[in-house]
C-alpha cells in the first residue's frame, strides 16, 4: 500500500514551516557557491551550488505534497458532497506520487552530487550513480525507508569526509557544517523508524531542520566576517 | 603541496603590499611573494591594468607599488571565498 503522509495531526503545517527554513538555508548556500563559482571559475563550486538547489528543489516538491494533502484534509471535513471528495482524492493521488518522486529524486541528485564534490571521487562514476539514483527513486516511492537508508549512507559518507575536513582544519565553521551534516544523518535515521512510532516523524523534522538552522549559521558567519573585513579596511 | 592557481598568486602579492604596509618595492614583492622576475612581471601588469595596484615614484626616483581600494576589496573578497570552500570541504 501506497503510503503518503506520517505526520501527525496536530504537526500538520508545522513541518511546511521547518521545510520553507530547509529551503531558505539550501538556496542561500546555493548562491554564495555561484558567486565563488563566477569568483574562482572553479567548477566544484558550481556542481556544489547545484546539488544545494537540487535540495531546495526536492524540499519545494514536499512542501507542495504537503500544501495540498492539508489543504484537501481540512477542506474534507468542511465539504458534504462525496462525489466530489472522490475526485478530488483521485486527482491529488497523481499529485502526490510525482510530488514525491521528484522529492526524493531531487535530494537523492543532491546527496550523491555532495559525496562526489565532497569526497572528490572519480566521475566517472556518475552515470552510475545517477542510474542507482533513479532506480532507487522507483522503488522508494512504494517503500518509504529505501529512500531514507539510502540518503543515511550517503549522508553517512558525507559526514565522515567533513568531519575529515573538521579534523584536518579546526575552525568553528568547519566544526558546524561537519555538525550539521551529522543532525542530517541523524534525522535520516529516525525517518527510517516512523514505522515504530508516528512521533519519530515529527523528531526527525525537528532534528533536519536543526541541521539546516546550523548550516544557515554557518553561512551568515562567513558573509559576517566579510564585512567586519570591508569596515576594518574602510 | 598543491601548486598555487592565478588567483593565490595575486592574493599572495596583494597580501605581501599590505603588510608592508600599503607601499613596496618590486624587488622586495618578488621575494616576498615567491615569484621569478618573469612571473612577477606578468601579475604586475595584470594587477595594473585592473587597477588593484599602483605603481608610483618615491624618492630617490624609486618604483613603489602601492595597493589601491580595489585591490583591499579583492583581498576581502578572496578571504570570504576560500573560507567558504574550506568550510564546505570544496
Amino acid at each position: 500500500m501506497l503510503e503518503i503522509v506520517y505526520s501527525p495531526q496536530w504537526f500538520y503545517g508545522i513541518d511546511i514551516i521547518f521545510e520553507f527554513i530547509n529551503v531558505i538555508a539550501a538556496i542561500l548556500i546555493a548562491f554564495f557557491s555561484y558567486k565563488v563559482y563566477k569568483f574562482t571559475r572553479e567548477k566544484r563550486c558550481l556542481f556544489f551550488g547545484l546539488s544545494f538547489i537540487a535540495i531546495s528543489l526536492s524540499f519545494i516538491s514536499k512542501i507542495l505534497t504537503n500544501f495540498q494533502f492539508y489543504y484537501n484534509f481540512f477542506r474534507k471535513s468542511s465539504i458534504i458532497n462525496s462525489a466530489l471528495i472522490t475526485v478530488t482524492t483521485h486527482k491529488s493521488l497523481n499529485f502526490f506520487v510525482s510530488a514525491y518522486f521528484f522529492h526524493r529524486f531531487f535530494m537523492l541528485l543532491a546527496l550523491t552530487g555532495l559525496f562526489f564534490i565532497v569526497g572528490k571521487y572519480h566521475k566517472r562514476l556518475i552515470p552510475l550513480f545517477i542510474f542507482f539514483i533513479a532506480v532507487i527513486t522507483a522503488f522508494s516511492t512504494y517503500e518509504y525507508f529505501i529512500y531514507h537508508v539510502t540518503t543515511s549512507l550517503l549522508l553517512g559518507y558525507i559526514f565522515y569526509h567533513y568531519y575529515a575536513n573538521y579534523s584536518y582544519c579546526k575552525t568553528k565553521n568547519t566544526f558546524l557544517v561537519a555538525f550539521s551534516f551529522f543532525l542530517i544523518l541523524i534525522s535520516q535515521i529516525v525517518f527510517i523508524n516512523i514505522i515504530t512510532g508516528i512521533e519519530n516523524y515529527v523528531l526527525a523534522q525537528v532534528i533536519q531542520v536543526l541541521g539546516y538552522i546550523i548550516l544557515l549559521i554557518a553561512y551568515i558567519r562567513i558573509s559576517k566576517n566579510d564585512k567586519k573585513n570591508k569596515a576594518r579596511h574602510n | 603541496m598543491t601548486r598555487r592557481t592565478k588567483l593565490d598568486i595575486i592574493n599572495d602579492m596583494l597580501v605581501s603590499v599590505r603588510e608592508k604596509g600599503g607601499k613596496i618595492k618590486p624587488t622586495h614583492l618578488m621575494y616576498k611573494a615567491n615569484l621569478s622576475y618573469k612571473l612577477l612581471n606578468t601579475y604586475l601588469e595584470d594587477l595594473v591594468k585592473n587597477e588593484m595596484m599602483q605603481e608610483v615614484k618615491g624618492k630617490n626616483d624609486n618604483t613603489y607599488l602601492i595597493i589601491t581600494d580595489k585591490g583591499l576589496e579583492f583581498l576581502a573578497e578572496f578571504k570570504k571565498m576560500r573560507e567558504f570552500q574550506q568550510s564546505f570541504g570544496i
